[in-house]
């Protein structure tokens, strides 16, 4: 098992530093700099500010002083939000999101789970059609229509529910933005393990347990552990998809988290702020992943097996 | 038996329908007190759907009628809680596939320790200890070890082992054993059968053996029920059925144990020789490990002649196939081949081409060497429009009607798809695009392995016939030796990628020097046919 990990482990860090390669060295090959505006600055404030940001030095010579903040957990400083450092603005963006996204991804496991079983335990053949007719609904129904629907309906119809804002993370204003967020993930867990149960309660392993008159909630549990597996691979996917999600979901709630920095990050050529998001970004993924990868080896013998021998 | 003892299971007019088909009908069995009953008959003959139907665990949409009594309860009519109760108590069930039986998720001690726990009502460390006492009972060495070990570490035999310890769990009055031995090693299936005859005795519990293997069934069964097309068309005691079968379909599955090859000597010239081969294959090691090799084929050599057989025999794992496989040059291996008297080492990919023609290869799965997405005279011809490029469709298609009729299939076959056909079909399929290239040597890796033994006779039959006709070389894999002996001129017997005895087929069986070759010949004809 330790070897395990240590293999996956070790695998993070060059993925992890291509990433910063390419996120690097294509922000500078876009057009335009951090200090473009309306009226041309004047060349020698230009000059001064280039050279104080360190960006008149040779480009490997720059992505080689970021690599060596960046090991010391310093992002630098913002080149837009000239009074504040990227990690002072994390320091206050990054735990909303990180709330958020748990959130919304704990919401889509418990709630697809809890659906997929129903689903799949349902004795007649309504229930699957039922949570793949929802499903269905509920992947192809972006963010931007769903967010807009809900704040209508639970804010200026019922008066439930504020419309936006933060709020200082009031659990009333987290409710319309972690649904918005979970509800395509709600959608796919659902189907994935309705689907893995339905194989799993066909499996000849599954007809033992009958064949011993085992208890109904004996045989569910072994479904349902036969059933995580593929459902448990997704879980990487979707929080890549719940983050980049947040974007979108963050900026029509109005919500003060990454999200924002991402785009006025990208538009206003902040090079520091888009490679601090993209690493953040990049690691939350790559460390959801190394979990699912742990969890997947501890639900199955097998994993762990192969990866011993 | 003298006094008959009180019935203990019976079946009144069982029927059992998916939708409008009928797989059982009007099926009637009693089986008494301490009774070994076998249900014997070929696949698809409704023998696995009767015992499932029996005890309720088809899935919701097979109708099943009729009565079902367990002494005096009737187990249709009874709610699932009251049947579970019976279900792992007083009856229990042994499956054909051992490894998929068992849940690959759990270790072994907690499935077993499971059933005593919600079945037996067993404390977690009485379940525990018992659990130990059962394994060693099945035959498991190392119980205390094994408890903690997942179905994947054990071999086929150990899991059904496992599953038998799990299945007597609880004492049962009943054990339904469905196939327990046909996924198996012949070896390990023979052990397995004594297991089963010895627990049986010892605990004196009523035992239906399910199996298409009339053989088999006939060292353990007091009283033989054959069935065909979901009903049971003869039965009675052993001895009766034996000395004295009645129905066709006994006489069928009695006459189908092949019967073994004359023997003829010819002087022809060699085919191919092969000296010295070896085959190994890289483990993947681990991050820092070491990689280490594995040698599937160690030191091999032999030479057949032209027109002649060499039979290839051994258990699973003990590298027939990739002997095969590195005769034909595909997979890599050391040593010298010849063919023909061409030496293939030399013989880089295209080189070998020309050669490929006249050396092909027929495996054991019908199922999944055929393309599901090709039409039979696409998969049937496929090896000509590489060979011979120039010829059109309309004589392609000509070749195509030859080459079925050649292995007696209606050439009206050849617009289907192969899951339209039956195993047997298939195979003739496999063995048409085989033979529509003309070759000179066929190997065949366990080409009748996947199908019910009366299809076996016919393809056996049919390649006897094509190598007759067209001076065909084979090379004919199996584990069964009762194949081999059907086929073989010469037999090699291999084991851990060595080949530990060797010679003429009739020699090897009569005469066998090896424990090993012994052990493959008490398994093969353990019914006294020979």
């Amino acid at each position: 098992m330790l070897r395990y990990f240590l293999s996956r482990i070790v695998m993070v860090v060059p993925t992890l530093l291509i990433i910063i390669a390419l996120a690097f060295f294509l922000m500078r090959l876009a057009p335009g700099g951090p200090f473009d505006s309306e009226r041309a600055l004047d060349p020698e404030i230009a000059k001064n500010l280039r050279r104080i940001y360190k960006l008149d030095r040779p480009l490997l010579e720059q992505f080689w002083l970021y690599l060596q903040s960046l090991a010391h957990g310093d992002f630098g400083p913002s080149l837009h939000w000239r009074d504040f450092t990227v990690n002072q603005l994390f320091a206050t963006a990054l735990p909303i999101s990180v709330a958020l996204g748990t959130k919304a991804m704990l919401t889509a496991i418990l709630a697809g789970t809890a659906l997929g079983l129903v689903g799949a335990m349902s004795k007649g053949g309504i229930g699957p059609r039922l949570v793949d007719g929802a499903a269905i609904f509920g992947i192809v129904l972006p963010v931007f229509v769903v967010a807009p629907l809900l704040q209508l309906g639970f804010g200026l119809t019922l008066h439930i529910l504020p419309v936006g804002g933060w709020n200082d993370g009031a659990w009333q204003n987290q409710i319309l933005p972690v649904i918005t967020l979970a509800l395509p993930q709600i959608a796919i867990v659902a189907r994935l393990m309705q689907a893995a149960l339905i194989d799993a309660l066909a499996m000849p392993h599954i007809r033992t347990l009958r064949a011993f008159g085992m208890p109904g909630f004996h045989i569910t549990l072994h479904a349902l552990r036969a059933a995580f597996p593929p459902v448990v691979s997704y879980l990487g996917l979707a929080a890549a998809n719940v983050l980049t999600g947040s974007v979108i979901v963050e900026t029509i709630f109005g919500i003060p988290g990454m999200g924002r920095y991402f785009v006025d990050g990208a538009l206003g050529r902040d090079y520091t702020l888009v490679m601090g998001t993209v690493v953040v970004v990049a690691g939350a993924v790559l460390l959801f992943n190394l979990i699912v990868d742990l969890v997947l080896a501890w639900l199955d013998p097998r994993v762990r097996y192969e990866s011993r021998s | 038996m003298s006094s008959p003892a009180k019935p203990i299971l019976q079946l009144r007019d069982l029927q059992v329908s998916y939708g409008k088909a009928r797989v059982v009908n009007g099926l009637n069995l009693l089986v008494r007190r301490g009774e070994t009953a076998a249900i014997v008959g070929e696949s698809g003959s409704g023998k696995s759907q009767t015992v499932l139907a029996a005890l309720r665990l088809l899935p919701r949409q097979v109708v099943t009628s009729g009565s079902v009594t367990f002494e005096d309860t009737e187990l249709l009519a009874l709610s699932q809680r009251r049947l579970n109760a019976l279900l792992g108590r007083r009856i229990a069930m042994v499956f054909q596939e051992p490894m998929s039986a068992l849940d690959p998720l759990f270790t072994v001690g907690a499935q077993i320790g499971a059933v005593l726990r919600l079945k037996a009502g067993l404390r977690r460390g009485a379940a525990k200890a018992r659990a130990k006492e059962l394994l060693s009972l099945a035959g498991i060495a190392e119980p205390e070890r094994r408890l903690n070990a997942y179905p994947h570490e054990l071999s086929g035999g150990q899991c059904q082992r496992v599953a038998i310890a799990m299945a007597i769990a609880c004492n049962p009055d009943l054990l339904i054993a469905d196939e327990p031995t046909t996924a198996l090693d012949v070896t390990v299936a023979a052990k397995i059968l004594d297991l089963l005859a010895k627990l049986k005795q010892s605990l004196g519990m009523a035992m239906i053996f399910i199996s298409h293997d009339l053989g088999l069934v006939r060292r353990i069964a007091d009283s033989i029920h054959v069935m065909r097309d979901g009903e049971i068309v003869e039965s009675g005691a052993t001895g009766e059925i034996f000395s004295n079968p009645r129905h066709d379909a006994t006489r069928l599955l009695l006459e189908t144990m092949p019967r073994a090859r004359p023997h003829i000597r010819t002087d022809t010239p060699v085919l191919l020789r092969a000296e010295n081969i070896g085959v190994r294959f890289a483990l993947r090691g681990g991050l820092f490990g070491a990689r280490r090799t594995f040698k599937a084929v160690d030191g091999v050599s032999l030479s057949l002649d032209c027109g002649r057989t060499l039979g290839l025999v051994g258990e699973s794992g003990s590298g027939k196939s990739t002997l095969a496989r590195a005769l034909l040059k595909l997979v890599p291996a050391s040593g010298m081949i010849s063919f023909n008297g061409r030496d293939l080492a030399w013989l880089d990919k295209a080189a070998m081409r020309p050669l490929r023609r006249s050396m092909q290869l027929v495996f054991q799965d019908p199922y999944g060497s055929l393309s599901p997405a090709m039409r039979v005279s696409d998969i049937v011809t496929e090896g000509l429009r590489v060979h011979e490029p120039a010829i059109g469709r309309q004589e392609r298609d000509k070749r195509a009607v030859l080459a079925l009729q050649e292995v007696l299939l209606d050439p009206d076959l050849r617009h289907r798809f192969p899951r339209e056909l039956s195993g047997g079909q298939r195979q003739r399929v496999a063995i048409a695009r085989a033979m529509i290239l003309k070759p000179r040597l066929v190997v065949l890796d366990e080409p009748t392995s996947a199908l019910d033994r009366s299809v076996q006779t016919g393809i056996i039959a049919l390649l006897e016939e094509l190598q007759e006709a067209h001076g065909l070389t084979y090379v004919f894999i199996s584990h069964d030796l009762a194949v081999i002996r059907a086929v073989a001129d010469e037999i090699a017997v291999m084991k851990d990628g060595r080949i530990v005895e060797q010679g003429p087929a009739q020699e090897i069986v009569e005469h066998p020097r090896e424990p090993y070759t012994r052990a493959l010949i008490s398994a093969a004809f353990q019914t006294g046919e020979a």
